[in-house]
């Protein structure tokens, strides 16, 4: 019996061991995929997560106005406050509508979407998530009768945040609005 | 062992019932195709506008904008021979037609459809619509607008 069982087992263990050693190759191959799989999972509901709050379309935070030399010196620009839209844009629309919440609570929502593309978007999923977020953002937009091209405008003001822009469109992928009410601050 | 049977015939009845119920039936999704040798963000900016132009709402019912990117191969060289061999005679390829059909599938939820680029074409429409009966929805209807 011992001796039947050595022999299978000469004949056996080498394609075993190629086997545990190809499995072994495969699964350390897979191990960045996985990781950035995974990354790309917390970063889409990163994404879906961030939205404008009460106290952003009040000003209740507002960040004061960034020196020149800092405001387009990086793609991402200065955001002090950390609310996801950028400071010389933020201002810019509190001074433009500041007697209308419901105008700039519109406003910068789209602002906050449109920022996404230059921050946020680092492969399709990513892109798609920020995109079913800014169309969301446009219905909102949209309902409050305001205008999207001023806060793209000011949103990409430089020539390297178009190319930015540009650049995060290489992802570009069919997709729709994310489902929900557009607006992330109710209109009652 | 017979429990086991029927719960396995239950699974494959209730399965595609389940599935079919994430596509509401209320609502319209207007599917809105970029034309060739458009820029990425010109594609987009087209469905923005599309948007803009169309009521919120139609029977009462939301209307949402999806965009079917039509992608760019070659530098819109193969676009434009598929293209012309769609006007002329048989379509080269439908590559690009089933590509963004398969994106609209795959983001449908609802089960009204409508684009204005299939719409012209008849074969087109009934593969559109074969093509989201088999993806989606067996209950997708093909409407037209007023």
């Amino acid at each position: 019996m011992k001796r039947k069982f050595f022999t299978l087992w000469q004949y056996i263990r080498w394609p075993l061991l190629i086997l545990c050693s190809v499995y072994t190759g495969l699964v350390v191959y897979r191990i960045p995929a996985v990781i950035q799989k995974r990354q790309t999972q917390g970063a889409v509901v990163v994404i879906h997560v961030q939205r404008i709050t009460l106290d952003d379309a009040m000003g209740k935070r507002l960040p004061f106005e960034p020196s020149p030399e800092t405001r387009d010196a990086t793609i991402a620009g200065v955001d002090v406050n950390n609310n996801g839209i950028r400071d010389d844009v933020e201002l810019t629309l509190f001074k433009k509508y500041p007697n209308s919440v419901q105008v700039r609570a519109a406003e910068l929502q789209y602002a906050l979407t449109e920022q996404m593309f230059l921050t946020r978007v680092s492969n399709t999923e990513t892109w798609k998530a920020v995109s079913e977020e800014n169309a969301r953002a446009q219905l909102c937009i949209i309902d409050n009768h305001t205008n999207r091209k001023e806060v793209e405008d000011l949103v990409f003001n430089t020539a390297a945040r178009v190319k930015a822009r540009e650049k995060a469109y290489d992802f570009i992928t069919s997709y729709g609005p994310e489902p929900g009410e557009p607006c992330d601050i109710s209109n009652s | 062992m017979r429990y086991i049977k029927l719960l396995g015939i239950l699974v494959l009845f209730v399965w595609p019932i389940v599935s079919y119920a994430e596509c509401s039936p209320s609502g319209y999704t207007i599917e809105y195709i970029n034309g060739i040798a458009t820029s990425r963000v010109a594609a987009e900016d087209g469905k923005a506008l599309l948007q803009e132009m169309l009521p919120r709402q139609l029977d009462g019912q939301p209307l949402t904008v999806q965009l079917a990117y039509n992608g760019e191969h070659l530098g819109g060289l193969v676009d434009v021979v598929f293209a012309v061999s769609q006007a002329l005679f048989n379509p080269v390829s439908d590559y690009n037609l089933n590509a963004a059909l398969r994106d609209i599938a795959a983001n449908a939820t609802t089960q009204k459809f409508y684009s204005s680029a299939i719409r012209k074409v008849p074969s087109m429409q009934t593969l559109y619509m074969t093509t989201l009966r088999r993806m989606a929805n067996p209950t997708v209807q093909w409407i037209s607008m007023r």
